[in-house]
C-alpha cells in the first residue's frame, strides 16, 4: 500500500500552492493521483489538461504528469485533439464548473455525444472563485453572488444529467467529503472506453463558505448532511448516474484508418 | 480563349467546365483557369463555369465578353442577353431555348438536350454542347476531349458521353 | 493521396494534396464557404495514409484539437474563412504563446462578418498579424495559383515547425476554388521540430541564436508544463514577474522578427528606376501582373512587386520602392494590406486600386496605372 508521502512524493510537484486555506482542489489532487496509482497507469502516459480557474491550476502545474493548461472553457477540444493523436494516452481533463458547463458548454456536450475516451473531472464550487465569485450555470436560483445581489434571476442546471442525457458512458457525481468513493470513481472513469464524467462539488470557503457564513470544515460537513446514495432521497444523489458502454469516436477513427489500410 | 457554359443549377455547367478545362490544360497544354460560380441555393439559380485558355502563362482570370457562351437554358439566356449580343459565337441547346438576342456574331442552334435524351439521358446536354463547341472552335480538340471524357466519367457512362460528344461535334462540324 | 504527376485541380484542393505530402497527419475542422474543399478531400484522403481526420463542433474546438494533436508529434492543421478564423483568434495566440506549430488555413472570403460566402476579399490581413490579443509576430504566406496553394502548404508546415509557431495560409477564394494545372512533385522539403536531447529540461526558452528551443511530445515523460500564462523556460507558470514577461514575449517576437531573412519571399519584376511600381498579393496580383506586362508593352516605366510572405512584411524592400517610385497597391479589399504599404510610402507617391466582390479583368488594372502615370 502506497503511504500518502508516497503519492506526494511521486503525483505532486513541489510548488508553493496557489490555493486559499480550506479549498477542495488539493483534494481533488489526491484523488486524481490515487486513482491513476490504483488503476496501474504509467503516469508518463498521462495527459491533464485544462482550461482557465481555479480548477485548471489543480493539475497546471500541481500535477507530476504531462499538463496543457488552455484556454478559458476549450479543455474538452484541446484534450480530444490529443486522444485522437494519440490513443494511448490517458486524457485527463479537470475543469470548474464555469469553465466546463458555462463558457465550454458546447464542447462538454458534444466530448459526450462523441463518446470520446477523455476523463472529466467538473470540480464544481458553484460560482466563479477566480474573479471575485461571480454567478455560474450550477448557482442556485436566487442564490446571492457578486452579480447577483439581488439573488440568481436564473436557475441552475444539472450538468451531470445533461452530460448523461448527451450520451456520455460514464457519469458520476461525489463531493470532497466522498474521498474514498471519489478515488474509486476516477478510477473507474480511467478503466472506462469513453467518455467519463465526474462532477466534484468541492468547496470554496473564501467566495461560498465566507457568504454563507460556513468554514471548510463546516462546508464538507454540509455535503455528508445533504447528499444522499439514495436516489430516490429528497436529498441530492451522490454516486453513479450511468455506466454504459457505446462507441468510442477514437476507437471508431481508428478502426477505419486500419480498415483504409492506412497503418 | 475565353468560353463559358451557364444554364440552370443541376445541368452539370461546373461539370463540362472542368472536363473542357482538363482536356485544354493536359492534354493539349495550355494554360488555363478554370472558375465556377452558383448562387447559394444548391439547386436552383443560374449556374456557370468559365475557362480561359491561353498559349501564354495566364493572368487574366475574368471574362467580360466570352469567344464561345454556351447556354442549356432559356432563363439564363435572358439574364445573359448584353452578353449573349456581344459574343462571336453563341452556341445554344435549342431544345430548352427558343428565344435569341440579336447578335452579330454567329448563332449554332445544338438541340443538346434532345439528341442526348435519344442517346440515353437528357442529363448529357452539357457534353453535346461540349462537342458541338469542339466543332465551332479549331483550337478544342475534339479527339482530346473524347480522351478527357473517357477519364472523367465512371466507365459506365463513359460510351454515352462519348456517343454525346460526338453528336454535338457532327451536328455543327459535319 | 494523389500519385506525383500534372493534375487540373482546384487550389483548394491542391493545398490537402500538399498537406499530406509534406507530413500533415491531424486534420480537425468544420465546414465553411469557401474553404470546405479541404475538409472534404482530407476526410477522404488522410485516414489512407494513416492520417486522423475530426470534423468538430465548431472553428474553436478545431483549432483547439490541431494544438492538441501537434503535441503528440504530429503535424497539425485546420482550414477556415473569415467567421471561423475570427473564432480561431484566441486560440490561435495560444499556439504562439504556447509554441505549437500547426497551420490554419484561411481561404478568404467577402466580409465583414458573413458578407458574400462565396466572393473572394482579402480584407483578413491584419487580422491575420493582430487578430490575437498581446503582443506577438505571426507568419502568414499569400498564394497567387494552384501551384502556390501547394508549395506554400508545404513550406508554411515547414515553417510552422523550423520555428516552433502557427503559420496561416492567407489564400482567398479565387485561389482556392480556381482550378489550374498544379504539378505534385516525387518529393517536396520536409522539415522537422527540433527535438530535445535527453537531459534538456527548457523548452520554453533557448540561448540559441534563432531562439528557437526544443520541443518534445507528449508521453515521452518530461511531465511537461504547456501554459497559455507567461511561463519560465521549464513552462513553469509566472503571471506576475517583470523578467518572466520580458524575457518571453521578446523572445518570441525575435523568433520571427530576427528571422525575416529566411522566412521573407517575395516576386518582383522591373522595380528598379520604374515610375511606378504595383504591389499586389493573392488572386489579384494575377490581373496586377498582366496590367502591368501591359504597361510596359505600350512602353511605360511599370514595375511589379508581390510579397508571397505578407507576415513578417517585406518592409524595407517596400521602404526602397517607395522611395523611388509612385507605389500603386493593387487589392481586393478596401483596408486589407493598406496600412503596412502606405507607411512605408510616401503619401505623395501612394495610390490604391482597391476592388471588392470580385476579380477585375486586366485592362481595369491597367486603366488605374494609365492614370496614376499621366
Amino acid at each position: 500500500m502506497i503511504t500518502a508521502e508516497e503519492i506526494r512524493e511521486k503525483y505532486v510537484r513541489n510548488h508553493p500552492s496557489p490555493f486559499c486555506p480550506g479549498c477542495g482542489g488539493g483534494m481533488v489532487l489526491n484523488a486524481m493521483s490515487r486513482a491513476v496509482e490504483s488503476a496501474g497507469i504509467d503516469k508518463k502516459d498521462v495527459v491533464a489538461v485544462s482550461g482557465i480557474g481555479c480548477a485548471a491550476w489543480i493539475p497546471s502545474p500541481h500535477w507530476r504528469v504531462d499538463t496543457l493548461h488552455t484556454t478559458h472553457g476549450r479543455a474538452v477540444a484541446f484534450a480530444s485533439g490529443v486522444k485522437i493523436a494519440d490513443r494511448d494516452l490517458e486524457v485527463m481533463v479537470v475543469s470548474g464548473d464555469g469553465d466546463c458547463a458555462g463558457i465550454g458548454g458546447n464542447h462538454l456536450l458534444h466530448g459526450a455525444r462523441n463518446n470520446i475516451d477523455l476523463n472529466v473531472i467538473m470540480v464544481n464550487n458553484g460560482l466563479y472563485a477566480m474573479t471575485g465569485g461571480q454567478v455560474a450555470p450550477t448557482t442556485e436560483h436566487d442564490e446571492k453572488t457578486l452579480t447577483t445581489p439581488y439573488g440568481n434571476p436564473a436557475s441552475s442546471f444539472e450538468v451531470a444529467e445533461v452530460v448523461k442525457a448527451a450520451g456520455a458512458s460514464h457519469v458520476a457525481r461525489w463531493t470532497t467529503y466522498h474521498m474514498k468513493e471519489l478515488v474509486k470513481e476516477v478510477e473507474k472513469a480511467v478503466d472506462t472506453k469513453g467518455f467519463s464524467f465526474i462532477e466534484v462539488l468541492a468547496q470554496c470557503p473564501t467566495r461560498k463558505g465566507k457568504k454563507e457564513g460556513m468554514t471548510g470544515i463546516e462546508m464538507l460537513e454540509w455535503y455528508k448532511e445533504n447528499t444522499s446514495k439514495d436516489q430516490d432521497s429528497e436529498k441530492m444523489y451522490v454516486g453513479t448516474f450511468c455506466d454504459v458502454e457505446r462507441p468510442e469516436l477514437t476507437e471508431e477513427i481508428y478502426r477505419q484508418i486500419e480498415r483504409l489500410g492506412g497503418e | 480563349m475565353k468560353i463559358r457554359i451557364g444554364g440552370w443549377a443541376g445541368q452539370g455547367t461546373v461539370l463540362a467546365g472542368t472536363v473542357l478545362g482538363k482536356s485544354l490544360s493536359l492534354e493539349q497544354g495550355y494554360h488555363v483557369v478554370q472558375q465556377r460560380s452558383y448562387s447559394a441555393a444548391v439547386r436552383s439559380g443560374i449556374a456557370y463555369s468559365d475557362v480561359i485558355a491561353d498559349k501564354e502563362e495566364l493572368d487574366e482570370l475574368v471574362i467580360e465578353i466570352p469567344d464561345y457562351l454556351l447556354v442549356l437554358y432559356q432563363d439564363t439566356l435572358d439574364e445573359w442577353e448584353d452578353t449573349a449580343r456581344k459574343t462571336e459565337h453563341l452556341i445554344v441547346d435549342s431544345s430548352r431555348v427558343d428565344r435569341l438576342p440579336e447578335t452579330t456574331g454567329e448563332i449554332y442552334l445544338v438541340p443538346a438536350g434532345q439528341i442526348a435524351e435519344d442517346i440515353a439521358t437528357s442529363k448529357a446536354a452539357n457534353v453535346v454542347l461540349l462537342g458541338a463547341l469542339a466543332g465551332v472552335s479549331d483550337d478544342i480538340d475534339i479527339g482530346c476531349l473524347e480522351k478527357t471524357v473517357r477519364k472523367e466519367f465512371p466507365s459506365k457512362y463513359t460510351d454515352l458521353n462519348v456517343k454525346a460528344l460526338e453528336s454535338g461535334y457532327q451536328k455543327v462540324h459535319g | 493521396m494523389k500519385d506525383p504527376g500534372v493534375y487540373f485541380i482546384e487550389g483548394n484542393i491542391a493545398c490537402a494534396e500538399a498537406a499530406m505530402k509534406v507530413g500533415c497527419r491531424f486534420y480537425a475542422g468544420y465546414p465553411i464557404t469557401p474553404a470546405s474543399e479541404v475538409m472534404n478531400h482530407l476526410s477522404k484522403e488522410l485516414p489512407k495514409v494513416g492520417g486522423r481526420f475530426v470534423q468538430m463542433e465548431d472553428e474553436i474546438a478545431s483549432i483547439a484539437s490541431v494544438i492538441g494533436s501537434s503535441w503528440t508529434g504530429l503535424k497539425s492543421m485546420t482550414a477556415t474563412s473569415g467567421p471561423g478564423f475570427s473564432l480561431m483568434q484566441e486560440n490561435l495566440g495560444y499556439a504562439v504563446m504556447t509554441e505549437t506549430p500547426c497551420v490554419i488555413v484561411n481561404v478568404q472570403r467577402a466580409g465583414p462578418s458573413t458578407g458574400q460566402a462565396t466572393k473572394p476579399g482579402t480584407g483578413d490581413v491584419m487580422q491575420s498579424r493582430f487578430g490575437s490579443q498581446g503582443d506577438y509576430e505571426m507568419i502568414a504566406l499569400s498564394p497567387n495559383s494552384g501551384q502556390e496553394m501547394f508549395d506554400f502548404t508545404v513550406r508554411a508546415f515547414n515553417l510552422a515547425e523550423r520555428y516552433r509557431t502557427p503559420v496561416v495560409l492567407l489564400a482567398d477564394a479565387g485561389v482556392g476554388q480556381m482550378r489550374e494545372k498544379v504539378k505534385i512533385p516525387e518529393d517536396v522539403p520536409v522539415k522537422e521540430r527540433k527535438r530535445p536531447s535527453s537531459n534538456e529540461t527548457e523548452f520554453f526558452d533557448t540561448d540559441e541564436e534563432d531562439h528557437v528551443p526544443p520541443m518534445p511530445d507528449f508521453g515521452e515523460g518530461h511531465e511537461l508544463l504547456v501554459t497559455g500564462s507567461t511561463h519560465l523556460g521549464d513552462g513553469t507558470r509566472d503571471t506576475a514577474s517583470f523578467s518572466a514577461q520580458d524575457n518571453l514575449v521578446r523572445r518570441l517576437v525575435a523568433k520571427i522578427d530576427g528571422n525575416r531573412k529566411d522566412i521573407e519571399d517575395w516576386e518582383e519584376k522591373n522595380v528598379d528606376g520604374a515610375d511606378l511600381v504595383v504591389v499586389s498579393y493573392g488572386s489579384m496580383s494575377r490581373p496586377a501582373r498582366g496590367a502591368v506586362k501591359k504597361a510596359r508593352e505600350k512602353g511605360l516605366e511599370v514595375g511589379f512587386f508581390r510579397p508571397k510572405v505578407m507576415w513578417p512584411s517585406p518592409e524595407k524592400r517596400l521602404r526602397e520602392i517607395g522611395e523611388d517610385s509612385k507605389v500603386l497597391l493593387a487589392e481586393l479589399s478596401l483596408r486589407g494590406y493598406r496600412i503596412e504599404v502606405e507607411r512605408c510610402v510616401d503619401s505623395d507617391k501612394f495610390y490604391v486600386y482597391d476592388r471588392l466582390n470580385s476579380l477585375p479583368t486586366i485592362d481595369e488594372v491597367y486603366q488605374k496605372i494609365e492614370e496614376v502615370l499621366s
